[in-house]
């Protein structure tokens, strides 16, 4: 019988052993030895020798013996044979081998025709993480001994906005998304089923205006590096992959692959700015950037961990809801352009019941207080809340349930012009960390005085939204876009001050649509802070209300998010995710 | 409204004075001249005495103090292009005064590293929003023997009343 797609764990939640050095180098000197596998022949006729000498990095000179063996020296020092393995593209030649005896190698990009290198350098255990890739680009040109050429190959923004499928000769299929020109998205459609999405640290090199070059170094899941580059306009790539899988096997490979453009969306800078690398690195102590400095996002690290017993201590100390805004709490800085608070349900009395249980009931006492009492039975249990009215009769509410074992909150979309509603239910104590948020997705009818819910309509889960990016303007400095780049992930971008896409995360989302327009969406932060964040987003007045539920050691906290709202694009990725026999 | 701790615009109307504004002493008698002129020139005293202690504020604002003088985001002062003209008064007992300024600030705020988007950004080696806004500067003096000091700064916006309590 097949297995199905899906891992047992998706990558964030693989606990990635903590590779010594002595394993890693045991793991890579047969490889070293060999060069990397290619599913498809690799190239041949790469010539006798070749030198590259690189601006402010090594200078590297090769002899092939063979179209799988070389002898190389950096900048003039003793020479090493390794084994090597080499693709071609046209001009370009797309070389790769390690060095026997380190944990370094180079994967190098040369145009024949214009004589420029990119030379990537590669190491293993120059990060806590031994297993974590690192990466040094240097630019230089080929030395036939004429001129140099004064051009370099650059860091650029020109992929921003992109996404391509790829099908590589070995099987492998992803999405990729460029929405940023320091990250990247990918779905790994063949070897996880595609669920969902991550983000990972990305360069983005122009070759020339037909060939570009992209990586990413999967930081913070398995380490591993791809880099590959694109012929955009045959839509075709020739790559390598390095890193340590899940069951610490060394992939080490070249790869040929062929794509499909998913499209093209918005870029933010100013036109005319094409400038690439835009998060900088850290420098040293002499002020010089660090080599293989980047800024990598590592939200684990900075997680607030809590157990059960430590998450019902702080519940139960510390809960509040919609606080007066400040600069503290929550997600107090997501709410500086948020809807006004609406006192339209105060004094109202309503059921929200919600098909398969449970049934609540409310009585509003005030434009920020109510009672709630579910399934009929037991004491009314007061809460601070607030409303937002999205659309006309459209409202997005939110309440936590104290004393209810999982300190519950509900965030409901509730439709009075339809007798329709939609609750995220969020709850803690978790399987990973117990202040991680869980959500569950209700859907039910309004129980009221003049209003006949429908029997059988309901709101529905959509992929309307699929592929669509939305920026997110919270307040001043602080603006966002969200991808959806899978029916169930919703992935966030920052921006730079000049309007570069930076840093980029992601997390498992939901999708609901209200009303023509109108979509009910969550992302959790999932190993990464742990907040559950809804939007009720009108695309109608390009405007979203929003309520994020969180739990730190500062306590469980319900607050209002919101924002201004721009459509950046829409990549066409829904045939990626139909089930087919 | 003689030294009132507030003043009112038809106060201000009355005993304010232009900094640059002309000594008009000529249609006086002789006698009410003489002293006229010697608390003309006491005024001009005061005036330039304040003028020197705010240029030496400003000066401090700009030289990285604005956060510690005035505002935790105020970075720096510069003149409003439009203006209008700074006005200062004096109290009837010329031991205090009141100055008006209509300025630029540039302001610089970091992000609270209160949600996983502040984070972000702040992980990016970003996290500040830099800003610019005109805005009323309400400035009260006081004279502490022969010496003229600051008591208290006002911030306010340029669509509120420039009269701003102090």
């Amino acid at each position: 019988m097949p297995g199905t797609p899906y891992p047992r764990q998706q990558l964030h939640r693989i606990a990635y052993s903590r590779l010594t050095r002595e394993q890693i180098a045991a793991k890579l000197e047969p490889i070293a030895m060999r060069g990397p596998a290619s599913a498809s022949a690799l190239a041949t006729g790469i010539g006798a020798t070749l030198t590259i000498v690189t601006d402010e990095g090594p200078t590297l000179r090769y002899q092939f013996a063979s179209d799988t063996r070389l002898s190389m020296t950096e900048n003039g020092g003793v020479a090493v044979s390794a084994g090597y393995g080499a693709q071609q593209m046209d001009d370009l030649w797309f070389l790769t081998h390690l060095i026997p005896g380190t944990q370094r190698g180079y994967v190098l990009v040369v145009d024949r025709s214009s004589r420029l290198a990119s030379v990537i350098e590669l190491w293993f255990s120059g990060y806590e993480d031994n297993r974590e890739v690192q990466r040094q680009i240097y630019f230089g040109y080929v030395d036939s001994g004429e001129a140099p050429p004064a051009p370099r190959h650059a860091a650029t923004d020109r992929l921003e906005g992109r996404g391509y499928f790829w099908r590589q000769d070995n099987g492998m299929e992803t999405l990729e998304y460029y929405p940023s020109a320091a990250y990247s998205h990918f779905v790994e459609l063949s070897r996880t089923g595609g669920e969902l999405g991550f983000s990972a640290p990305s360069d983005y090199l122009k070759l020339d205006d037909g060939h570009f070059v992209y990586t990413r170094t999967e930081c913070e899941f398995s380490g591993t590096f791809t880099a590959y580059v694109i012929d955009m306009n045959r839509t075709q790539q020739v790559g390598v992959r390095l890193g340590f899988d899940a069951d610490d096997n060394l992939e080490y490979y070249l790869f040929r692959g062929r794509g499909e453009i998913l499209g093209q969306i918005s870029r933010f800078e100013k036109f005319g700015d094409y400038s690439g690398d835009p998060l900088p690195g850290p420098k040293g102590a002499d002020g010089r950037p660090v080599k293989g400095g980047r800024r990598v996002y590592r939200p684990i690290k900075t997680m607030d961990k809590l157990t059960p017993a430590q998450v019902n201590q702080v519940a139960r100390e510390h809960s509040s809801a919609f606080p007066t805004r400040t600069a503290t709490g929550g997600a107090a800085g997501m709410a500086g352009n948020a809807l006004p608070s609406s006192s339209w349900l105060a004094g109202k009395t309503f059921s929200l019941r919600y098909d398969h249980g449970p049934l609540m009931q409310y009585r509003i006492d005030s434009a920020e207080g109510l009672q709630w009492r579910q399934d009929g039975s037991g004491g009314w249990t007061e809460a601070r809340y607030q409303a937002y009215e999205v659309a006309p009769g459209l409202f997005l509410f939110g309440h936590l349930l104290q004393g209810v074992p999982n300190h519950d909150g509900h965030i409901i979309a509730v439709d009075f012009h339809q007798g329709l509603v939609t609750c995220y239910n969020g709850f803690l104590n978790t399987p990973y960390f117990a202040n991680e948020a869980g959500a569950r997705t209700l859907f039910g009818v309004v129980e009221m005085d003049g209003i006949q819910p429908p029997q059988y309509r309901r709101h529905r889960h959509t992929t309307e939204m699929l592929g669509r990016c939305i920026t997110y303007s919270y307040a001043p400095g602080l603006t966002s876009m969200h991808l959806y780049s899978t029916p169930h992930t919703v992935s966030w971008i920052i921006f730079t001050p000049d309007g570069h896409g930076g840093m980029e995360w992601s997390g498992p989302g939901d999708f609901v649509k209200i009303r023509d327009g109108i979509y009910f969406m969550y992302w959790l932060e999932e190993a990464c802070n742990g907040t559950l964040g809804t939007v009720l987003l009108n695309l109608n007045i390009m405007h979203d209300a929003g309520i994020g539920y969180f739990c730190g050691t500062r306590g469980l906290n319900m607050s209002q998010i919101g924002a201004v709202v721009r459509h950046a694009g829409k990549f066409d990725v829904e045939r990626y995710f139909q089930v087919r026999t | 409204m003689a030294g009132s701790r507030t003043s009112t615009r038809r106060s201000f109307l009355s005993s304010g004075a232009l900094l640059a504004a002309p000594v008009a002493a000529g249609l006086l008698p002789a006698a009410r001249r003489s002293d006229d002129t010697r608390a003309r020139l006491e005024q001009l005293q005061d005036e330039a005495a304040i003028g020197e202690l705010h240029r030496g504020w400003l000066r401090q604002v700009n030289a990285d103090a604005g956060h510690a003088l005035l505002h935790a985001s105020v970075r720096r002062i510069v003149p409003e292009p439009a203006a209008e003209p700074q006005r200062l008064e004096f109290t009837a007992d010329r031991r205090g005064a009141i100055g008006r300024y209509d300025y630029r600030i540039e302001t610089q705020t970091v992000l609270a590293a209160d949600c996983t988007l502040a984070q972000m950004a702040l992980a990016q080696g970003f996290g500040t929003i830099r800003g610019s806004e005109r805005r009323w500067i309400t400035m009260r003096y006081r004279k502490s023997g022969d010496r003229w000091e600051i008591v208290a700064v006002v911030l306010a916006p340029s669509d509120a009343s420039r009269y701003s309590r102090i």
